[in-house]
């Protein structure tokens, strides 16, 4: 179907904007990449009558330090991640993870930040983020606030973002940017659909692990008895792992059938074996 | 309704046009500037068929408001003029890579970005470049078989 009607505003600076969205409240709807919000509008999912345009917002494209700063604006697209070659292991696994994000075309336009607020549970960004222990960062006309990816995501395709609010940016602390070891591994049923089992494994710099799986129904849920196994064990069996993988899995989805539970499972082991292989 | 001037480069032609907000960058080519290669399959963004350059990446034209695109350069099949389209169209002749041609253009988009950025060593890599063009005649491998001939041609 061809989209409904809405108007097109386009500010320069994130002070328009902010202004703008807080003038039009609930009949604005924010247009990054627009990857998602343009087929929902043309099933007449969502139907705003003002698009307000964030694409001309230079304070909201990504910085040639993002991956130094731990700063990633809201703007950065997933192409820009899947084509850059920073040597670091978390340079190395942001590339990994956007080079399977949908496909090519879907990648120039699509954005971090527009993942994150959309917050579908097989979204990409959410579960990495999320396993880096992210923060994001939320702008409005009351001012500026932070707070941590895991209570901004409140359920599946549900934030805590205010009507008059826009994400500006994903923040990744020290722990993150240092990270040494990283595995990660996604199942689809054709390469650039939204997976079927997706799970990210990371050793942050302060030696802690963080495991998590994504594209079960809830949303992005931690694994932390595989963390704390791998956290106390220096050597693993891969059936040991395999078994504690198991448990996690079902104890996020209990309703989940056999299938399902074995195919996280799996899916989560590769992801970890894929990580201790970096050792 | 609200029109707003846009200004594009299309096939390096300037373009001085005026949409209404919800005009998608594949409608605007079609009916405005008549670029009539550009193919509407699905319109939400899963068959390729719509898949143009936007200075200089490809992109979704039905994902895309023309709104968002003024002063942007705009490279569909009509002007793709180098070595390596020449290469990639004679190499789809050749091998069989259409048969309705719906998807053709997009697939060739798709192709000529691949090969320029040399993202096609191997068949799965190709293929993996490949998943977001659908065809519903050839079963892709006439396609596939295309654009590693091209490449092989371009640099043996």
């Amino acid at each position: 179907m061809k989209l409904p009607y809405f108007e097109h505003r386009a500010p320069d600076s994130l002070e328009e904007a902010i202004a703008t969205l807080a003038a039009l409240g609930s009949d604005v709807k924010l247009l990054a990449g627009g990857q998602s919000l343009l087929p929902a509008m043309r099933y007449r999912l969502s139907q705003p009558s003002v698009l307000l345009d964030l694409s001309r917002i230079e304070d909201l494209r990504l910085k040639d330090d993002a991956l130094r700063s731990g700063r990633i604006d809201a703007m950065s697209t997933h192409a820009q991640f899947a084509h850059q070659n920073d040597p670091t292991p978390l340079g190395r696994l942001m590339a990994a993870h956007a080079q399977q994000i949908a496909f090519p075309a879907v990648r120039t336009r699509g954005t971090v930040g527009g993942s994150v607020v959309h917050a579908d549970p097989a979204g990409d960004w959410p579960l990495l983020f999320l396993a880096l222990g992210a923060q994001v960062e939320l702008s409005g006309q009351r001012g500026t606030r932070r707070m941590a990816l895991s209570s901004f995501i409140s359920g599946p395709m549900q934030t805590d973002i205010a009507l008059d609010e826009i994400l500006t940016a994903v923040l990744l602390d020290v722990s993150a940017l240092g990270l040494t070891h990283w595995g990660r591994a996604k199942l689809m049923h054709r390469a650039g659909e939204y997976a079927v089992s997706s799970a990210v494994a990371v050793r942050r710099a302060g030696g802690e692990w963080s495991c998590w799986i994504g594209a079960i129904e809830a949303g992005p849920a931690p694994m932390t008895q595989c963390a704390e196994l791998l956290r106390s064990h220096s050597s693993l069996k891969h059936k040991d792992m395999l078994a504690c993988a198991y448990e996690d899995v079902r104890a996020v989805c209990p309703e989940s059938g056999q299938a399902a539970v074995h195919r996280h499972a799996v899916n989560l082991t590769r992801a970890i074996a894929q990580a201790l292989e970096t050792q | 309704m609200n029109r707003i001037p846009i200004n594009l480069t299309v096939n390096g032609r300037t373009t001085e046009l005026s949409v209404e907000p919800n005009a998608t960058l594949a409608d605007s080519l079609r009916e405005q500037a008549g670029t009539h290669s550009v193919h509407l399959g699905c319109e939400h963004g899963v068959c390729g068929a719509c898949n143009v350059y936007l200075n200089g990446a490809v992109v979704r034209s039905c994902l895309t408001l023309t709104a968002t695109c003024d002063g942007m350069e705009i490279t569909t099949l009509e002007g793709l003029s180098d070595a390596t389209a020449a290469a990639l169209k004679d190499a789809m002749h050749r091998c069989h890579g259409l048969q309705c041609g719906f998807c053709t253009p997009g697939m060739i988009i798709t192709g000529h970005d691949m090969l320029t950025r040399k993202l096609c060593n191997s068949e799965t890599e190709i293929r993996q470049q490949l998943c977001g063009n659908i065809c519903r005649c050839t079963g892709y491998q006439a396609i596939v078989t295309a654009i590693a001939s091209a490449q092989e041609e371009i640099s043996p």
